[in-house]
């Protein structure tokens, strides 16, 4: 038989337990970082109220194959054989404001350099004196790859003249807090910046996590002023973008973090957990970190629960419709009550007469 | 199981008093109450009535608890009988507790002293409980010696051969020699004022 106290507080605490549960489960999206322990996963229905929707990052994007590079050394293949119109032919397809926007300044060397030799070799005379002034005006080395004495001079000429041309500001706008790189090498500055660039063309590529890439051309000094603009990131760009944050050291669900979350989610709610040595969250809503808490590893369910909680999805209950306020008072009672017949309690007395 | 379980918990928790009645001041001392000599027949104690041919002793003794609900008095008889007037001190005859004794007198014995002694000695052996249980409030205990049979006889002067009271007391409070006597005059070598004395004492508070 039941007693009568323990039915009371069983059904205290069931009264406690649907009090704040909503009517229907409220989707959320769980983005796991890490490997929860096999002993405790999150199912769908872990958090009373909470659909949990377990979702996964896009797969990182296929590298892409280095055709510039292999381009770059078949056609100096063909300048070493005399092959001027394969070279030339060659080079033509390849894009330096590409390689200079990627940051990879050494194959933009290698190209202008190699553009300048078969141009020069073959009597192109505009041709190669365009591709050393490039060379110069970008502000790239010199290869190591072996080229005619004349073509080292030409482009040595081209420099010395891009060193010695008088530099002209350069303001660049754009999304606020947005890198900026100049011919393949960061500027040093957000936007918005303004910089000092000498004449001739120069490559402006800037980038900022949640946004495409954006590259502008232009020629100073007929350009001062630029506003480079940037389309919203797609759900793989925006998934790459947070994973390069995470590897990176910066926390998952900071200001950009949970931007980046909200954009590759797909959800409008997303619980983001880190499991480390400990689980650590964050409760991200339209794109924005609402909040974040830390449970033991083994708890999963109990940093979600709490998420909601403080990130007013679910509603806290309050302590007394807490199963633990019930039994913290029963037990407080018992304690009590033994307390105060213990004090209290006189034994009873048996007196027997006789003689 | 529970009950019993129960039942021996609460037992466990008992505190056992024994109270043993003393018919008289000291062991050596018998009460003055069942000392009285005979005014009918001077010389002998009212005890030589319930005396047989063959020299047994046998008479009836009934322990009466007389019980003090309200104001519990002093040992004075004054304010015990003051307390108890109005029928304030309700005794239950059927809870009387009633020892036929019967103690064969040895040849020489002649002395109320000696007797008494014997009758004490009788009791110790034969009524080491009179009472089980004992009323938990403040009680008068009187003890009344019957000729007769049953303690059921009517009192009267001439079957009434002792008596003698305790002082007003809680007995769950004791545990140990409860005695019992009468109260002292001066006179009670006097049989007729000695036997006018048990009267009152075996009819109070009537």
């Amino acid at each position: 038989m039941v007693a009568r106290p323990t039915i009371v507080i069983a059904a205290l605490a069931a009264l406690a337990g649907c009090a704040a549960t909503p009517l229907h489960p409220i989707p959320v999206a769980v983005l796991v970082d890490g490997d929860l322990p096999a002993a405790s996963p999150l199912p769908k229905t872990a958090v009373a109220g909470l659909e949990l929707r377990p979702i996964a990052l896009p797969a990182p994007a296929a590298a892409v194959a280095d055709d510039d590079a292999a381009i770059i050394t078949r056609a100096r293949k063909a300048y070493g054989q005399g092959d001027l119109d394969a070279c030339r032919a060659d080079l033509a397809r390849v894009d330096v404001t590409k390689l200079l926007a990627a940051g990879d300044r050494g194959l933009a060397s290698r190209a202008l350099t190699f553009t300048a030799a078969c141009a020069s070799s073959a009597l192109a005379k505009t041709e190669a004196a365009t591709a050393a002034d490039r060379f110069a005006s970008f502000g790239l080395e010199l290869p190591d790859s072996v080229v005619s004495p004349d073509v080292e001079q030409l482009i040595g000429n081209a420099i010395a003249r891009a060193g010695a041309a008088k530099r002209h500001p350069l303001a660049v706008t754009g999304e606020i807090g947005a890198r900026l790189s100049i011919d393949g090498r960061p500027a040093g500055c957000a936007l918005p910046c303004t910089i000092d660039l000498g004449p001739g063309d120069h490559v402006v590529a800037v980038d900022a996590d949640g946004f495409q890439p954006a590259v502008r051309t232009l020629r100073i000094p007929d350009v001062a002023t630029i506003a480079v603009a940037q389309q919203p990131a797609s759900p793989e760009l925006a998934a790459r973008q947070w994973r390069a944050r995470l590897g990176h050291g910066f926390p998952g669900a900071d200001l950009v973090g949970a931007a980046l979350i909200g954009r590759f989610a797909g959800e409008r709610r997303v619980a983001f957990v880190h499991a480390g040595a400990s689980l650590t969250g964050a409760l991200v809503v339209d794109g924005k970190s609402l909040a974040s808490a830390e449970r033991d590893r083994g708890d999963p369910a109990g940093l979600v629960r709490e998420l909601a909680y403080d990130g007013k999805i679910l509603h806290r209950p309050a302590v007394w419709q807490r199963p633990w306020f019930w039994i913290a008072v029963s037990g407080a009672a018992v304690v009590l009550a033994g307390g105060i017949v213990a004090v209290t309690y006189q034994r009873p007395i048996h007196t027997s007469v006789g003689f | 199981m529970r009950a019993l379980f129960v039942f021996a918990l609460i037992a466990a928790c008992v505190v056992h008093h024994r109270v043993q009645l003393l018919l008289g001041p000291r062991a050596d001392q018998p009460t003055k109450g069942f000392a009285c000599g005979d005014p009918m027949a001077p010389g002998s104690s009212m005890f030589a009535r319930a005396v047989t041919p063959t020299r047994r002793l046998q008479f009836s003794l009934a322990i009466d608890m007389i019980e003090l609900p309200g104001h519990v008095p002093s040992c004075l008889g004054e304010e015990i009988k003051a307390t108890c007037e109005n029928g304030e001190c309700p005794y239950d005859l059927a809870n009387r507790s009633c020892i036929h004794v019967d103690v064969q007198l040895p040849p020489a014995a002649n002395d109320t002293a000696q007797i008494v002694k014997l009758v004490d000695d009788w009791l110790k052996q034969n009524a080491p409980v009179v009472f089980g249980n004992a009323p938990d409030g403040a009680v008068i205990v009187r003890a009344i010696a019957i000729d007769g049979p049953t303690c059921d006889e009517v009192l009267t002067s001439t079957n009434i051969l002792g008596c003698a009271y305790s002082c007003p007391v809680v007995l769950d409070q004791i545990d140990g020699v409860l005695s019992l006597g009468l109260a002292v005059q001066d006179n009670l070598q006097d049989p007729a004022t000695c036997v006018a004395a048990i009267d009152a004492c075996a009819m109070f508070p009537n």
